[in-house]
């Protein structure tokens, strides 16, 4: 957080490492975010490249009032909503097989069935309405509470936990079904 | 049935790697628009803050913490008497010709201890919580002779419209005398009591400006401890030795051999209410975490200066951020320590965070002006009447 605060500083006067640091800090974590909101990679590369660009440009009026992840979290998912609003049709392409990595490494074994079940679990994500995917992407993957993604989606706190309870139900049917066969 | 915690922790294993191909192009468009944002500021034409800067190299942080030291011992300025006994209660303070003295900001045992070793116009002041760091304040010349022995490094602050004062003991003699003829004066026995151990003999001085309580021995009526308000500071002198000799030597304003040496210009009264509020600014964001301090009193800030130069350290921050920082902080300083508002400033940013719109964190009433000036969390500033100030 302080670190945070210290780069942020730095950038704002003038430093482009400080930039480059908050860059390789958030990244990957914005393109898993916006790639799991938008299921398609190039348009997720578009939204989080528009990030930056808006936030490099505005940095000199920019006061961070939370923490420096939050705001670009809610950017990103801002962005991501009116590119899905913009284009007027779901978005229901995969992301391809081969830039879908597991995080968790540790066996190889768990690590075939888990890549057979993030196919499917990726595909059945981009099947999801688009308010229960980003209930479940903000909070899994922007580590946000139920309070900040109702704030954003302009709704209660309860209906943003009823998207993400409704949205990993079905998930968690598809998989299961997955597993019967 | 699968638990939900494991669909969970699935959800959270699709990550997204982008290529590095892809990662270049991203991070090269941004930076070409970073380019081009900075082309079009610099259009703009701001003034060289760099410049301004490295023209006060001295305001680092450490510089700062010395300097507000400096300013707040300046205060002890301010007594007086009526009884006889009073008055001989303050005789060694008006006859002396060299003093030693601590003081001591807030409640004892808190903050930081100020000690002062008094000859003629001039003052060597140590702190106890920056060991190796002197200033030597030339009253005289209005002029800082700081030395940080540690680093071989020193610098000359002059101060700007300081009134000269040829003698600090004279000019405390010359403020005793003033304070006594007038009409308001008056003194106050307070009897004997025990303080810190020993049996002190009190009395309280008050003026409309002033009020200052001294505790004397009562078998010698040497003055041992003076309590006394400078502003919106609470000072307590102890261990006051008066007519000790001291070596002129300590007292100089030369540069020691093979120190390096640099040179800045302090305006006492040029800090303005934007200053003050890039202070706090300052204060949250870098040092706070995104909250505001618990205080804006320079007393607080003393007792955490110490901390603040460690974590200028542990960031890594460079000389040129050190000096910027500095630099905004001494003017924060500045603001609080040369007051110029109508009556006392209020600060209740204690708990509130950065960019809280709706709480107000400090508010004070200009010169002259019939409504306040408020600053909220967001920094803001809003003019305000009396009747609608925040309880």
């Amino acid at each position: 957080m302080l670190e945070d605060r210290l780069l942020l500083w730095r950038f704002k006067r003038g430093s482009k490492d400080a930039f480059r640091d908050i860059y390789e800090k958030y990244v990957g974590d914005l393109l898993t975010l916006a790639a799991n909101l938008l299921g398609d990679e190039i348009c997720a590369e578009d939204v989080v490249q528009d990030v930056f660009i808006s936030f490099v440009e505005s940095v000199g009026k920019f006061r961070l009032t939370g923490s420096l992840k939050g705001y670009l979290t809610t950017c990103v998912a801002n962005r991501a909503r009116d590119y899905i609003r913009r284009r007027k049709r779901r978005q229901s392409a995969v992301i391809s097989d081969a830039e879908q990595v597991v995080s968790d490494e540790r066996s190889p074994v768990q690590l075939v069935i888990c890549s057979e079940e993030l196919r499917k679990l990726s595909h059945a994500m981009t099947e999801l309405p688009y308010e229960q995917r980003e209930a479940i992407v903000l909070r899994l993957h922007g580590e946000m509470r139920f309070r900040q993604i109702a704030e954003l989606q302009s709704i209660s706190i309860k209906t943003a936990q009823s998207r993400y309870r409704y949205g990993l139900d079905k998930l968690r049917s598809v998989l299961n079904g997955e597993v019967r066969k | 049935m699968r638990p939900a915690d494991n669909t969970e922790n699935l959800i959270k294993k699709l990550r997204y790697k982008a290529s590095d191909e892809a990662h270049d192009r991203i991070l090269d468009n941004v930076m070409q628009a970073l380019d081009e944002s900075e082309k079009q500021k610099a259009g703009a034409a701001a003034p060289n803050i760099w410049r301004t800067i490295m023209k006060s190299p001295i305001t680092k942080i450490a510089a700062v913490v010395v300097i507000a030291g400096v300013l707040i011992g300046m205060h002890f300025v301010g007594l007086s008497t009526a009884t006889v006994t009073f008055a001989e209660v303050i005789k060694p303070i008006l006859n002396a010709q060299t003093a030693i003295l601590d003081t001591i900001i807030g409640e004892e045992g808190e903050g930081p201890v100020i000690h002062d070793m008094v000859r003629g116009s001039r003052i060597r002041r140590t702190l106890s919580n920056m060991e190796g760091i002197v200033a030597i304040i030339d009253l005289q010349e209005g002029r800082i002779l700081q030395l940080t022995h540690e680093k071989k490094e020193a610098a000359y602050i002059d101060l700007k419209d300081w009134p000269s004062i040829p003698n600090y003991m004279e000019r405390l003699r010359n403020v005793i005398t003033g304070l006594q003829e007038h009409p308001e004066f008056a003194v106050e026995k307070l009897g004997e009591q025990e303080i810190a151990g020993q049996r002190l003999i009190g009395f309280r001085a008050t003026h409309p400006k002033a009020e200052i309580t001294i505790w004397a021995d009562p078998e010698t009526a040497l003055p041992v401890r003076i309590e006394s308000t400078g502003g919106q500071m609470i000072l307590i002198t102890k261990n006051l030795k008066f007519d000790v000799p001291m070596d002129e030597s300590l007292f100089s304003m030369d540069v020691p051999e093979g120190y390096t040496q640099q040179q800045a210009e302090l305006d006492l009264h040029g800090a303005t209410e934007e200053d003050f509020i890039e202070g706090l600014r300052i204060m949250a964001e870098v040092f706070g975490d995104g909250n505001f301090p618990e205080s804006v009193a320079l007393e607080d800030y003393l007792k955490q200066a110490p901390a603040i130069i460690k974590k200028c350290e542990e960031l890594g921050l460079s000389e040129e951020e050190q000096t910027e920082l500095g630099m905004k902080l001494q003017n924060y300083l500045l603001f609080i320590r040369f007051f110029k508002g109508e009556g006392q400033w209020h600060y209740a940013g204690k708990g509130v965070k950065l960019g809280d719109a709706d709480t107000a964190i400090f508010w004070y009433r200009p010169e002259g002006s019939e409504t306040y000036r408020v600053i909220y969390g967001d920094l803001r500033v809003e003019d305000v009447s009396p009747e609608n100030l925040p309880k």
